[in-house]
């Protein structure tokens, strides 16, 4: 009955995706006219994947992506595959950068509430 | 300002990782190597993340500082559960943990459990939990001088393959698991759909968003090790679960209705595995007697399962569910509590519970006895002065 175990799951996903999305964020700063690189790819098609909860790609990825991305009220902050469209496009203008900061700023939410609740502060 | 302070507290977590580094390369029994090595890899590599933010040159702080902060608190994190978690077990060696541990390693033999062994630790302070990427099984302080509980080891057992699901000799059981959670992501999309032609209220709809939601991110896990758990170790699993339920659980019906829960509702859990007891042919008379005991629980404390609860859970998906993991857990090799091989372990966990059924009011002193059989050399420390 401990929620230990499950958490534990859970955060180390909520890690790995914002990990990822943070390095696509920088990888946009510093290479402004460079082709996409493979974070940029690999992210680009979780959000699409996750758009239908990764149900056609069979994704287990998207799906706990979109499951972690979604809000108090069940609702994604973005359009996810339109963003993810765009990103596998190639370069990534500053609406996409915005939308990436939010992404990651959504995840280090999700982050620190799961880590208060490991602690026993949840 | 911020950047600053980054620079002083990432030098101050340097020292910290040096410091660490001095408290693993301590002499501790062999059986602690893996978590050492594990440990000594994770510090390591934080190490090298804390010093690329050191030398990362500062272009655009409006860019680069809200993403630094974000990197410092999630190294911070992993840095404090190495500390709080893997050396805190390393550094609290003793006799009843290694005894434990050789527990554990007889156990793994039995189920042919298809990872490395975890180490295990008493350092629980809620109940048995397994922390994934350190290999470690914590337990209660002194829950191993008892049995009845004990069968949730092979529950805790399970939740490292789900960190595990891209390995080739896991590949049946990742297929079956996926199956699973996406025929339930499939049936709730045709809820959604249903109660959208309807015209239902928004309530519902929001509803059956949050179920897919705790499905996909918590529940399906936790059926799957609770199935795992009754395909290894047999009816004292269930009974485990039916122990744990009425000590610690609430209403066994709760369903969110406005928040995420981590855990699936008791009597949906006691549902899927009286449905596995069955399905291994064997074990018919045990689950008519935990279905019966259960049902009196429910009965004393006057639970009742509401519409939501069923929609919740339905039944055609729970026995999706069961024959999913017994396709899955078979397909990777896994000893059955069906075979007839021996197992030491497992035969004692259920003997232990159709003793306390004979005459629970004797139970003490058998087990007493029986956790001395199990655990020889924790037994020796305990009589010692």
């Amino acid at each position: 009955m401990s929620d230990l175990s499950l958490l534990t799951g859970i955060y180390a996903n909520v890690e790995h995706f914002a990990s990822l999305i943070d390095t696509v964020i920088e990888h946009a700063r510093t290479h402004v006219s460079a082709t996409a690189g493979s974070e940029q790819m690999r992210l680009g098609q979780l959000l699409v994947d996750a758009g239908d909860q990764g149900q056609a790609s069979e994704s287990y990825e998207a799906l706990m992506l979109d499951s972690l991305l979604r809000n108090a009220t069940g609702e994604t902050p973005l359009n996810l595959p339109e963003l993810g469209q765009r990103l596998l496009a190639g370069t990534i203008g500053p609406s996409d950068q915005r939308q990436l900061e939010i992404l990651a700023q959504g995840l280090e939410r999700e982050r620190s509430e799961v880590a208060g609740r490991l602690r026993g502060r949840g | 300002m911020i950047e600053d302070y980054l620079s002083g507290s990432i030098r101050q977590s340097i020292e910290r990782i040096r410091q660490l580094r001095g408290i693993v390369q301590s002499r501790f029994p062999r059986e602690y190597d893996g978590l050492r090595q594990i440990c000594l890899g994770k510090l390591d590599h934080i190490l090298v993340e804390f010093n690329n933010l050191a030398a990362e040159r500062i272009v655009d702080p409006t860019l680069q500082t809200p993403r630094r902060i974000r990197i410092f608190k999630r190294l911070v994190e992993q840095l404090n559960t190495v500390e709080g978690v893997g050396i805190f077990a390393i550094n609290r060696v003793n006799v009843a943990d290694t005894a434990l541990n050789r527990l554990i390693t007889e156990i793994s033999t039995e189920i042919n459990y298809p990872l490395i062994n975890p180490v295990v630790s008493h350092m629980s302070q809620d109940y048995f939990h397994i922390y994934s990427e350190f290999h470690l099984l914590c337990l209660p302080l002194i829950e191993s001088r008892f049995l009845l509980h004990m069968p949730d080891i092979y529950h805790e057992l399970c939740h490292p393959l789900h960190r595990n699901l891209d390995l080739p000799n896991l590949e049946p059981y990742a297929r079956a698991f996926k199956s699973s959670l996406f025929g339930m992501v499939a049936h709730f999309h045709r809820e959604a759909l249903a109660a959208d032609r309807l015209r239902n209220q928004e309530a519902r709809l929001f509803q059956i968003q949050l179920w897919r939601t705790c499905w996909a991110k918590y529940w399906m896990e936790e059926f799957f090790c609770d199935l795992f758990g009754v395909l290894t170790v047999g009816p004292a699993y269930a009974w485990a679960h039916y122990h744990l339920c009425i000590k610690r659980g609430g209403d066994p019906f709760t369903t969110p209705l406005t928040r995420e829960t981590s855990h699936p509702a008791d009597d949906a859990r006691m549902r899927a595995m009286l449905s596995m007891l069955r399905s291994l042919r064997g074990f018919d008379s045990e689950a008519d007697s935990i279905e019966r005991a259960w049902r009196e629980f429910v009965a004393a404390m006057a639970y009742r399962a509401t519409a939501e609860y069923h929609l919740c859970y339905p039944d055609a998906q729970i026995d999706a569910i069961t024959r999913a993991a017994k396709e899955g857990v078979d397909g990777i090799g896994i000893v059955a509590a069906t075979s007839r091989t021996k197992a030491r372990v497992r035969d004692s966990l259920n003997e232990a519970w159709r003793v306390f059924w004979n005459a629970p009011a004797d139970f003490p002193a058998w087990e007493g006895a029986e956790v001395g059989k199990l655990l020889p050399p924790m037994a020796e420390a305990l009589e010692r002065p």
